[in-house]
């Protein structure tokens, strides 16, 4: 991240709180694409995953006045919200039969034949990553898919930089036996 | 190092750009999974492709921005106020109304009466919040009020010897406290706070002897120990103004210009003057330090013995001291000695408080004539030469009073009929 991404980011956060529009959609920007990995990570839907983004982000317009900074990152904040959407989604929703990952539309800038071999790749990972863990997929998609250091998944996750390492290195351990095989 | 410091080691340096994934597993021989861990970390990078539909971010970013803007615009109309608050606020109201009536109201309560507690507590927070530099006036208030409270019970066909005995121990108190409290009052008004604890006390003797004569046998002994304690007093804040009007005297130059400044509209009442030829002060009534406390008191002149009152019955083993400059009440003759070694040039004191009605010219008489209470054996009849006319002659130092002390009537206020 950006030396200056989270004094902006509390700076826009501020703003937020006071109702102002656009730094309400630059935060949905910031955090969308992560917030929706996430879920997709655990529902293996993409309408569904779009859905609950959607009530994540309307929770964080309504709570974010509310909001008290404590020294974590503000995707923390989020991430716990959409943790709590994801169980009502469980618990309430009736589990919608698992799309298949190739249905799901990437950004659009991989050409036809890149795209086919990356959904061959992702699909093989998709099956690995299932075998994980709820930390262990957590660690994973902040670390290697969102690019986060191990200090802020330490802070988003609640845990010790040990803890992070060690759960990083069971999960790829895990996800390098599954692909090897 | 352990495989997830060398897991992590590896991970920074090809993410720098320092390393390939087969360098770095090649530096860790005794971790064959390594390099398949850090392959399937590149891998997941593959990951950050997946995103949402733009049509539905597009939706969601509508939603998010209306939410918003309703947020915006209406912070105070999603906050209405609950009626339960404006029935508290409506209870608070009527309480505060109550109780302010009711503390309105026990201003003139009684011992005894329902609200007299009201009056006390009240007066216990106004105490609280009074600074120190007030103190001393207000226990002086609130001793009036005690003695106004036991002036209007003893009109009363009987008293209660406990309420007798409550309101005379809370006279004495409240009068102590503003005597010891007098120090943290302004200098300069820390004589005219002793004054009007001599002027209280004074009265309240007065009416002390009274309420003796009428209290039930049971309160007989604490009333006679008021009647002791506000002469105690009293005779205390006497001596406190000698000692201001000592330090006064020994920051005061005796020259003629100070004492031009006497007769001047600013001139202080403690103002030194030299003292008067010996032979004059043998048989003289001389004036003295105290005597800036007559200015406030209701007769300074010299009356017959027979226009004293009586020295009440159970005080009159005590000597009653030789005339002096300020009032001893009975039972306080320890006090003469210092009040009667007091310096005795004050006569410009006196004469600088001819604004009071005191005549410059010394009319006022003896030096034991300092008490405002009729009953102490110190008070004297006001006389016509009390209200000499303002064209007196200026104030000469040594000057002996000339007055002829004359009995004169006084009126119910305790001010002079007579006229010049």
């Amino acid at each position: 991240m950006p030396a200056n991404y989270y004094s902006d980011e509390k700076t826009l956060v501020q703003r937020a709180r006071h109702g102002d529009a656009d730094a309400v959609a630059e935060l949905y920007y910031r955090h969308a694409p992560a917030i929706f990995r996430y879920l997709y990570f655990r529902v293996n839907d993409q309408t569904a995953a779009e859905d609950i983004m959607g009530e994540v982000f309307l929770e964080m317009v309504k709570a974010v006045p509310r909001y008290a900074e404590r020294g974590a990152p503000f995707a923390a904040w989020l991430f716990q919200i959409a943790h709590s959407r994801l169980v009502d989604h469980h618990r309430y929703a009736a589990r919608r039969e698992t799309e298949a990952l190739s249905d799901v539309i990437a950004d659009g800038t991989l050409d036809p034949e890149a795209e086919v071999v990356w959904r061959a790749e992702t699909r093989q990972l998709a099956e690995a990553l299932s075998a994980l863990t709820d930390e262990q997929k957590t660690v994973i998609q902040l670390r290697f898919v969102e690019g986060y250091s191990l200090e802020d998944t330490a802070q988003i996750m609640g845990k010790t930089r040990g803890a992070i390492k060690a759960l990083q290195h069971r999960a790829l351990q895990s996800l390098a036996r599954k692909l090897t095989t | 190092m352990t495989p997830e410091e060398a897991l992590e080691h590896c991970l920074e340096e090809i993410e720098a750009g320092q390393k390939t994934i087969a360098e770095c597993a090649a530096q860790h021989p005794d971790l064959p999974e390594l390099e398949a861990q850090l392959k399937a970390a590149q891998a997941l990078r593959a990951w950050q492709a997946l995103t949402a539909r733009l049509e539905a971010s597009r939706r969601i970013e509508a939603r998010l921005l209306q939410q918003a803007q309703s947020q915006r615009v209406a912070p105070r109309a999603q906050r209405p106020v609950p009626a339960l608050r404006w029935a508290v606020a409506l209870i608070l109201a009527a309480l505060l109304l109550v109780s302010a009536g009711a503390v309105a109201a026990s201003a003139n309560s009684l011992p005894g009466g329902s609200l007299y507690s009201v009056k006390r507590t009240t007066e216990s927070v106004q105490l609280f919040f009074t600074p120190p530099s007030g103190r001393a006036a207000f226990h002086t208030t609130l001793a009036q009020r005690r003695l106004d409270e036991l002036s209007a019970l003893v009109e009363r066909e009987s008293v209660d010897a406990s309420v007798l005995t409550d309101l005379t121990t809370a006279l004495t108190t409240e009068t102590q406290a503003a005597l010891a409290a007098v120090k943290d009052a302004p200098p300069q008004q820390q004589a005219e706070v002793l004054e009007s604890i001599i002027r209280e006390t004074g009265k309240q003797q007065t009416i002390l002897q009274t309420v003796k004569e009428s209290a039930p046998p049971e309160a007989q002994g604490e009333v006679l120990r008021a009647l002791e304690a506000s002469g105690e007093s009293q005779a205390l804040a006497a001596e406190r103004i000698e000692e201001i009007n000592s330090q006064a005297q020994a920051t005061a130059s005796p020259t003629p210009a100070s004492h031009g400044a006497v007769n001047s509209p600013t001139r202080g009442r403690h103002t030194q003057a030299p003292p008067p030829p010996a032979t004059q002060a043998a048989d003289t009534p001389t004036p003295t330090a105290a005597g800036s406390t007559l200015d406030i008191l209701p007769s300074p002149t010299q009356s017959p013995a027979s226009t004293r009152t009586p020295v009440p019955a159970a005080l009159t083993d005590t000597p009653i001291p030789p005339p002096a400059s300020t009032q001893i009440p009975p039972g306080q003759a320890k006090k003469t000695a210092t009040v009667t070694d007091l310096p005795t040039s004050t006569q410009s004191a006196a004469g600088g408080s001819s604004e009071n009605g005191h005549g410059q010219n010394g009319s006022f008489g003896g030096s034991n004539c300092t008490a405002s209470n009729p009953n102490s054996p110190n008070y004297c009849t006001p006389t016509a030469a009390l209200s000499a006319p303002t064209d007196a002659p200026p104030f000469t130092p040594n000057a002996v009073p000339t007055a002829t002390p004359t009995p004169c009537p006084t009126n119910a206020s305790g001010k002079p009929k007579c006229k010049p």
